[in-house]
């Protein structure tokens, strides 16, 4: 008898409906119970209900297995039971497809989502979660299931995971399958496409979508992934959007209704097509009369190298060409990456990954080879960091691979392998990695005995390993060849062959990617060689390219759409500018804006590099003034301050903002720093002493560090005694340092009542230090309630009142 | 939960530097230096949830969360969790590596690199808190519940003496999220809150199944 495969390329299939629902008509499941249990107690009713579906029309069936995966049965303490549970779901079905003489039933082992979810959403990792698949779904097929269905999925890495465990097992179908929220993305962002293209490279034999929502919803999905895929397609929708009548949930759409959409599907193209919630027999009878005799319909799926990731798709293609992988994200010659690697931190990674994708790279290349540490240890939080911040997809940059695969587990999406060669243990270990993780891979044009040195012998063996590749599964259009850029500093004719080969390989179809800087490595000049360089590739037929995304010219160069002289003699005057002594750029003189600002009296200056927050600049200032003449304190108290001051009020009538005003703040200690050298002690007029502290079990003094840097730059002496200082320490400083005042900080309600001790305190010894209290929660009311002298809103109020209060004391 | 993907608002970044729409004049140096700050806030932030539903009771003014031993009295959440019979309870965090930032920069006398930051920080932290909402959310459409808006301790009468019981309840240590003896979450920039999940007819269902196991672990 046929294959269910062979079938679907001339049949449209018919599954059946839902088996919940319908098992909640029946009476037989009672609240809270496991419904998979009754494969066991009571199998009759199962039986009953796949009876019913095949007499409906239905083709396929799917067995009473959905949550039966050990650690969904854990929630009914069944999860020793679950191989049986397991096994007679698929023997209870294949028992009733059996009766059925009239016509060939098939058997799919239905197969859900795990009650726990895989890192980084949940704890579960993902070997964890192709084990709980792989357990349950040797169980179907011994049981005798004719193709499992993957169904509901959220998660696209758990999905992944399921399909992996169902490849390992083998020897049936597979059939994967998402769920989309109003047709458009999964609940943690995936989309159509996104999903198509990663469960078609894992080799999913039918892709499809089911749940969530009506079958008008998912004719959206079901275009988006028909684009992404050449597989067979499926699609089993719920009867409408639920609705609850009389305290019941009821499905809308009449068995009529959904055949119609039914019609739609098949004119779509899709293969297979039943219910999910809420459709009974009555639904799947409808859709068997309104499709009878019909055909899928033909769909275009254009093949083209496409990449993913948990929310995106890249395709090379005219309007996208070239591809840029960003290539930062490398510690080869970056001490501060290789330090973060070495410590297990992911900051510069997740930085580098921002940026790259900022600039607009389409993939994000990943390298974490530092010596001395373990490659496949590091690679994998790496990835995780780099999906947590971009949704460019990933290429896994390694030679080691058990790094490889460790990486591969963790994407979220399907990955470019970088790299595999010629060498024969390379293709042995590699290329499987990428068949059963479903990547594309880069082939590097050399193998044990090195690069080749014509273009001829580098497309020969990357067509070596390209036939490997296919006959293990692999597909054309999933292979990138890099033909090996070499430095024309060592070797001039080598650009040539590169050249040539890229011409090569586009003739017979294959894409290629170049490591572009590698071409000026060791002369002068290397921008401008790698743009010219790039742009020749480019004009050669170059598809994608390893680059720094940051250069700016590069993506001026990529963005031309110049033709340029795909000859010999382009590539003789490229190697003739490139190698030629350089010209040493023309040396400007000062910028417009800056004779401007010479133009300016220094005094002007200054006062505006305190307005405008210019620290970088003002001690350049503050030495002019001082050669001109002016005397120290004179800049301090004639412009500094009187500067600070407008900035102050510039800020009450909201013209500044915070930044602003800090930004002039540190200008001005900057200044300050200058200055200290010059006046003589005592000369500097005593303004008032401040201690100031963030209050005991409180951690939080950024507040408090901008009132003191404010407050500073006035001219007043702070002793910042830190956070989480207790009311005995701040008084005793107080003491010893002879303040004037106490400040006092605190951002939580939970921690605010020590300001009220502090004050108890000072009472209690007879001190009479003025205070002065602030923070988020602080309130005016509040500073009144426990006697505290004044108190701030923000860090300017802080100026006008320490000044009040210091008249107070004087 | 780890690496869940946030967008750090930029516009409230700004407002909760005191920036005014119509007031403040800021020009394009201080702009691309908050927007240096903000892309160094996505390098450094780690954004991890926990969450979890429960089955709650509401009387004389205490919730109590399924069979966990943690129940909050507080009449503002029993107001506030009216009508719903279920709950989520959720700690997210964006992690100590900004926060340990903040205060190196307050070291080295850059406290205006460090506000802006620590303002970051913030909006970070509040922005994968509505992340989490919306996960809690969705997930809780797909079982058939709408769900109300957050509550958190500080709220009302909820005392935020109550922060480590909701912590612990929730495991969160699993995140690396503690409160200190002053009941200060540490990582500083942390989230927790409450939302109740109501029975709603209009709204998709799960399959069955799900309904079941819910059901199964009450």
């Amino acid at each position: 008898m046929k294959g269910i495969l062979a079938r679907l390329k001339n049949e449209i299939l018919i599954y059946d409906g839902a088996l919940g629902t319908v098992l909640q008509e029946t009476g037989a499941l009672k609240a809270g119970a496991c419904p998979e249990e009754l494969n066991i107690s009571n199998p009759k009713v199962i039986k009953k209900i796949h009876r019913d579906y095949i007499n409906a029309g239905a083709d396929i069936i799917e067995t009473n297995s959905f949550g039966a995966s050990k650690i969904k049965l854990a929630a009914y303490g069944l999860e020793k039971d679950a191989d049986r549970i397991n096994y007679e779901a698929a023997r209870i079905a294949r028992s009733a497809a059996s009766g059925c003489v009239s016509r060939k039933i098939y058997v799919a082992g239905s197969v859900g989502p795990l009650d726990r979810q895989v890192t980084p959403l949940g704890d579960l990792s993902f070997d964890e979660a192709v084990k709980a698949f792989e357990d349950q779904i040797r169980k179907l097929k011994e049981g005798g299931c004719d193709l499992i269905i993957l169904e509901t999925f959220a998660d696209i890495k758990e999905l992944k995971a399921a399909v992996i465990a169902a490849k390992e097992i083998g020897g049936i179908p597979v059939q994967a399958q998402m769920t989309f929220e109003g047709g458009e993305r999964s609940t943690y962002g995936t989309t159509p496409a996104a999903f198509a293209v990663l469960m078609n490279s894992l080799g999913a034999e039918i892709i499809g979508t089911n749940c969530s929502t009506g079958p008008k919803e998912l004719i959206r999905a079901v275009k988006e992934i028909s684009a992404s895929t050449d597989g067979f397609i499926s699609c089993q929708p719920n009867a409408g959007l639920p609705e609850l009548r009389n305290g019941k949930t009821c499905f809308p759409e009449t068995p009529k209704a959904f055949a119609k959409y039914a019609v739609t599907f098949a004119g779509l193209g899709v293969n297979v097509i039943g219910g999910c919630c809420g459709t009974t027999p009555e639904h799947i009878k409808e859709i068997r009369s309104a499709l009878s005799g019909n055909k899928p319909a033909k769909r275009r799926y254009i093949p083209a190298f496409r990449l993913s990731s948990r929310t995106k798709v890249v395709e090379l293609g005219a309007k996208t060409r070239p591809l840029i992988i960003g290539e930062r994200i490398n510690p080869t010659g970056k001490k501060d990456l290789q330090e973060e690697i070495k410590q297990g931190k992911n900051i510069i990674i997740r930085r580098e990954a921002i940026e790259q994708t900022r600039k607009g790279a389409d993939i994000l290349d990943v390298n974490v080879g530092v010596p001395g540490t373990r490659e496949q240890d590091t690679i994998g939080p790496a990835v995780e960091a780099v999906q947590g911040v971009s949704e460019a997809p990933i290429s896994i940059d390694s030679a080691n691979p058990f790094a490889v695969e460790a990486a591969l587990k963790e994407v979220a999406g399907k990955p470019l392998i970088n790299s595999v060669n010629g060498e024969k243990d390379k293709i042995d270990s590699i290329l499987p990695l990428a068949k059963k993780y479903g990547a594309a891979v880069l082939v590097l044009a050399l193998d044990n005995r090195g690069i080749p040195k014509d273009a001829k012998a580098r497309i020969k063996i990357a067509e070596g390993v390209i036939r490997k590749a296919i006959a293990l599964g692999i597909r054309k259009e999933d292979i990138i060849v890099d033909p090996l850029t070499l430095a024309i500093s060592a070797k001039p004719d080598q650009a040539g062959e590169t050249l040539k080969a890229i011409k090569g390989l586009k003739k017979k179809g294959f894409p290629s990617s170049l490591g572009v800087s590698n071409v000026s490595f060791g002369l002068p000049n290397r921008r401008k060689i790698n743009a010219d360089f790039f742009g020749l590739a480019l004009a050669f037929g170059l598809d994608l390219a390893i680059i720094n995304p940051s250069d700016d010219n590069m993506f001026w160069v990529a963005k031309q759409k110049k033709k340029r002289a795909v000859t010999d003699a382009g590539i003789k005057k490229f190697l003739g500018d490139a190698l030629s002594p350089a010209a040493e750029a023309s040396k400007k003189g000062l910028s417009a804006s800056c004779e401007g600002a010479a133009a300016k009296d220094v005094r002007t200056r200054l006062k505006e590099a305190v307005l405008y927050g210019d620290k970088d600049n003002i001690s350049g200032y503050v030495e002019e003034a001082l050669a001109q003449g002016i005397a120290p304190l004179e800049i301090n108290s004639k412009i500094l301050i009187p500067a600070l001051e407008i900035v102050g009020r510039k800020f009450g009538k909201r013209e500044y903002f915070l930044p602003q005003v800090i930004l002039s703040a540190e200008s001005v200690q900057r200044a300050f720093g200058r200055l200290k050298k010059e006046i003589k002690p005592g000369e500097q007029e005593d303004k008032g002493t401040i201690v100031i502290a963030t209050v005991e079990g409180d951690i939080h003094d950024i507040g408090k560090n901008i009132v003191i840097s404010v407050l500073e730059n006035h001219g007043y002496k702070i002793y910042d005694l830190g956070r989480g200082v207790t009311a005995d320490v701040i008084i005793k400083e107080a003491v010893r340092k002879k303040a004037d005042i106490i400040g006092l900080s605190a951002l939580m309600t939970t921690t605010m009542i020590q300001m009220e001790r502090v004050i108890k305190e000072l009472k209690k010894k007879g001190l009479n230090f003025k205070t002065i209290v602030g923070g988020a929660v602080v309130t005016e009311a509040f500073a009144k309630e426990i006697g505290a002298s004044a108190y701030a809103r923000d860090a300017i109020e802080a100026v006008n009142i320490v000044k009040s209060l210091m008249k107070e004391r004087s | 939960m780890k690496n869940i993907p946030i967008k750090i608002p930029s516009d409230l970044v700004l407002s909760r530097l005191k920036f005014a729409k119509y007031k403040t004049r800021a020009d394009k140096k201080i702009l691309s230096f908050i927007a240096g700050i903000i892309d160094e806030g996505y390098s450094l932030i780690e954004p991890k949830a926990v969450f979890a539903v429960f089955d709650i009771s509401v009387r004389c003014g205490t919730v109590r969360f399924g069979s966990s031993k943690f129940a909050v009295k507080s009449a503002s959440l029993s107001k506030h969790l009216k009508g719903a019979s279920k709950a989520a309870l959720f700690a997210c965090t964006i992690g100590g590596e900004l926060v340990d930032r903040v205060n190196a920069y307050v070291k080295k006398g850059e406290i205006a690199s460090a506000t802006v930051l620590d303002a970051v920080g913030s909006e970070a932290a509040e922005a994968l808190a509505d992340r989490i909402d919306d996960i809690v959310a969705k997930n809780a459409r797909a079982e058939g519940f709408s769900t109300v808006t957050r509550f958190s301790p500080g709220y009302g009468d909820w005392t935020v003496f109550d922060q480590g019981k909701l912590l612990n309840a929730l495991k969160a240590s699993k995140i690396g999220i503690k409160a200190t003896k002053s009941y200060i979450m540490v990582p500083e920039k942390s989230v927790t809150a409450c939302i109740g999940l109501v029975k709603s007819g209009s709204k998709p269902v799960r399959k069955v199944y799900e309904g079941n196991i819910s059901k199964a672990k009450k």
